[in-house]
């Protein structure tokens, strides 16, 4: 089986930065995995994230996502993607049941499946008794549970999220993390960022921390931990901020 | 910490409030859309220092204008003349100002966020409600005084000093106005609920502010006899001996009588104080409540299962087409807003080819023609851009495996789609008296959706639903090309109902030769594949 996403060399250079935001990336998620991607801000995270959801163009460099070529097969390999921004992007006038009815015809659901996963995700997510309200009186947390319901209607093989916990309360974090395993147990891969590092060091199977668009480390938090200072009383906090504060190697 | 970068002393509360109230509303004139950035950021508006410059040339401008105006006066020596004028100048300055500053009242008490802020803070809620009424007074003032005074300033140089009588009564009927929203904003919010008032409010600001337009271009569609029935009306109402109160006091406010000036200054003092009054209770319950008006009540599971169960069976081009209806049709404020621009624009056309029959006929055929097919553009226009830039969720659609073409042309089915029923709707309404004329109608009518479509395509600036009056701003040429091309489909049809075909034949031809320009522009971002 291939991988779920192989990243290659991947680079990315904004106009009129002087540096890369993403230079020379390599790493690769395994069907069934649980990736984290942490870093400092302004690390190249998002820029990552959002050139493996198909919405920015690398410089150079490859994206492979369950052995399609993301560059050769855009639309192919969109369909086995679900991406969720770290801002919460809904239409505000429609209502939860019309923005899953959107998104399941962007992405080809048979109508059958589409109703019974938008039927459960909103009871799962607690949102039924809020389907048929527009979104323009949702809170934050409520809109980002609606984003995660659209990201798992489409049943991707590739849940790529990026700071999925920001705004939701305790209850609708656990509710998150609980859907996310579950994707992770039928298959599915997920790769996050995240800067709550207690849900990386609890939730990922391995961890990639990236500094100045580069990888400086990754493995599972174990081996990780094992490369520090800390030994085995260390957090994965502990470790994150003693690898960025590490000078860069050239 | 040094004592020595403390101010000496600390500025009075009100002056703090002033300053911050200014600020905001300073800001809030003329910044343009905000763009988002390639990573779906809002960039900032323009500066304002380009604001000032432009502000200045407008007053320059304005001031040459006021010199050359001056030739009129000599005719105003007649009495009845003088009254009219007086009357209308008054109303005229009345509908715009209470527009601005409804839409002030709308900015400052429901849209602003810093109400929560200040009323937590240790100052009394009137002072807050007081200073912020003041600035929406002073605000309104300095607006039209820009407008107002380079004519006052030149008829004081040039020795016509009873112009100087303009400058009191900007800030007077900024205050009369002002009260006047207040108390309209009173009387939505209790009616219809906060969020509503908002929408409400906006509206019928806009509608104000078209109403004196809108009934000087009235002679241009009603019947002759009506016209002529309310202008004799008014002759009558002027006339020496007979006049009604307001010709009264506008005429002895227009005669500097000093009694008539000083009852106005109180009477709007009055007014003023009494609308602060009022909404000193009202603006604290409008802050504390909730986006929503009223608790929603969860729907019953059953009917979200029936809709869940009668949904989800769409295609895509029929999921997005829906979804752009229902976004434009649940925002009766981009609703009001488009309908408004057709209104304003109806009345141009007609006066470019309003030809008033004799026999009876409100309007000629060709001022008909070129109305709907300049509205009918306009409007495609105008839901093109909603569709096309102003969308949501762009990093949705993008990361969907459908291609940039399907995407569009069903943001553009849905744009030119309502147009073309409007204009479906007048040809099959005149294909009886001419079917020549509908066929004309409607040939120039999809060329002027198909060149709305073309340009909205070619030149998609994203842009925030909320921005739609400001789109223009920072995109000129474009807007100007908008313009003109709707000009020249209307005049192309026009003068081709007017059996005027070379002129129709040489305007379509100068009209086709923009979207021409732009299509193969239009067509690769049609085959573009996001990457």
């Amino acid at each position: 089986m291939p991988p779920s996403l192989q990243v290659s060399q991947l680079v990315k250079h904004f106009a009129g930065a002087d540096i890369a935001a993403v230079d020379r990336l390599d790493f690769t998620v395994a069907a069934g995995e649980f990736y984290a991607l942490l870093g400092p801000n302004g690390a190249g995270k998002t820029t990552t994230l959002r050139m493996i959801a198909g919405l920015l163009a690398p410089d150079a460099g490859s994206i492979t996502i369950c052995g399609i070529d993301l560059v050769g097969s855009a639309m192919e390999a969109k369909r086995v993607v679900a991406y969720v921004p770290d801002e919460p992007m809904l239409y505000d006038k429609l209502t939860p049941i019309e923005y899953l009815e959107l998104i399941a015809a962007l992405w080809d659901v048979a109508p059958s499946r589409a109703r019974a996963e938008a039927t459960r995700l909103l009871d799962v997510l607690g949102l039924a008794p809020h389907a048929m309200q527009r979104c323009e009186t949702f809170s934050r947390g409520m809109r980002q549970k609606l984003v995660l319901a659209g990201a798992l209607i489409r049943d991707p093989k590739l849940l790529i999220l990026d700071e999925p916990l920001t705004g939701l309360d305790a209850e609708a974090a656990r509710l998150a993390k609980n859907l996310l395993n579950v994707h992770v147990g039928n298959g599915g891969s997920v790769i996050l960022t995240t800067h709550v590092l207690d849900v990386a060091e609890r939730m990922a199977e391995r961890i990639g921390v990236i500094k100045s668009g580069r990888l400086i480390a990754e493995g599972t938090f174990a081996e990780l931990r094992a490369r520090g200072r800390g030994g085995v009383a260390a957090t994965l906090e502990d470790v994150f901020l003693e690898l960025v504060a590490a000078p860069a190697a050239a | 910490m040094n004592d020595s970068v403390l101010p000496e002393r600390r500025a009075p509360l009100w002056w703090v409030l002033a300053r911050h109230e200014w600020r905001l509303t300073f800001r809030d004139f003329g910044s343009g859309p905000r763009r988002r950035g390639a990573a779906g950021k809002v960039a900032k508006p323009a500066g304002s220092r380009r604001r000032i410059v432009a502000y200045v040339v407008i007053a320059v401008l304005f001031h040459a204008a006021g010199l050359m105006s001056l030739a009129l006066p000599r005719h105003w020596s007649d009495t009845q003349v003088t009254r009219i004028a007086a009357v209308s100048v008054l109303l005229f300055l009345f509908t715009l100002m209470l527009s601005v500053a409804m839409s002030r009242v709308v900015a400052a008490f429901h849209e602003r966020r810093d109400l929560d802020l200040l009323l937590s803070a240790p100052i009394p809620p009137a002072l807050i409600l007081v200073i912020r009424a003041v600035t929406i007074v002073a605000a309104v003032s300095l607006l039209f005084a820009l407008f107002v005074y380079p004519l006052a300033n030149v008829g004081v140089v040039t020795r016509h000093g009873w112009m100087a009588r303009l400058y009191p009564l900007v800030p007077l009927m900024a205050i009369v106005s002002t009260a006047v929203a207040l108390a309209l904003t009173g009387a939505f919010v209790r009616v219809v609920g906060v969020r509503r008032a908002r929408v409400g409010l906006q509206v019928f600001s806009a509608l104000i502010g078209a109403s004196f337009y809108l009934v000087s271009q009235s002679r241009q569609f009603l019947p002759d006899d009506i016209t002529r029935g309310a202008m004799d009306w008014m002759m009558d109402a002027t006339r020496d001996g007979r006049a009604a109160w307001p010709v009264v006091v506008a005429a002895r406010l227009a005669d500097g009588d000093l009694l008539a000036w000083l009852a106005f200054a109180v009477l709007a003092v009055a007014l003023f104080a009494a609308a602060v009054w009022s909404a000193r209770t009202r603006f604290v319950e409008v802050a504390q409540q909730p986006e929503a008006d009223a608790p929603v009540v969860a729907p019953a599971r059953a009917a979200v299962d029936r809709r869940i169960r009668t949904g989800f069976a769409r295609g895509t081009f029929r999921a997005l087409l829906s979804k752009e209806w229902r976004l434009i049709w649940r925002s009766p404020q981009l609703i009001s807003q488009i309908l408004l621009q057709l209104l304003y624009l109806m009345p141009l056309m007609f006066v470019a080819f309003g030809h008033k029959a004799s026999s009876g006929v409100q309007w000629g055929p060709a001022a008909f023609a070129a109305g709907i097919v300049g509205v009918t553009g306009t409007l495609a226009t105008s839901l093109a851009w909603l569709t096309v830039s102003a969308e949501d969720a762009p990093d949705l659609l993008a990361g969907s495996p459908k291609g940039r073409g399907t995407l569009l042309a069903a943001k553009l089915v849905a744009a030119t789609m309502p147009p073309v029923v409007l204009l479906v709707v007048a040809a099959i309404g005149i294909v009886q008296r001419s079917a020549s004329d509908a066929a004309v109608l409607l040939v120039f009518g999809l060329l002027a959706c198909s060149s709305a479509a073309i340009l909205a395509s070619a030149s998609p600036v994203t842009g925030k639903r909320s921005d739609f009056q400001r789109r223009h701003q920072g995109r000129g040429l474009m807007a100007l090309i908008e313009g003109l091309q709707f000009l020249l489909w209307a005049s192309a049809s026009g003068t081709a109902v007017s059996g005027w075909w070379i002129a129709s034949g040489v305007l379509t031809i100068v009209a086709l030769a923009m979207p021409a320009y732009y299509l193969p522009k239009a067509l690769r971002g049609f085959d573009a594949v996001e990457r």
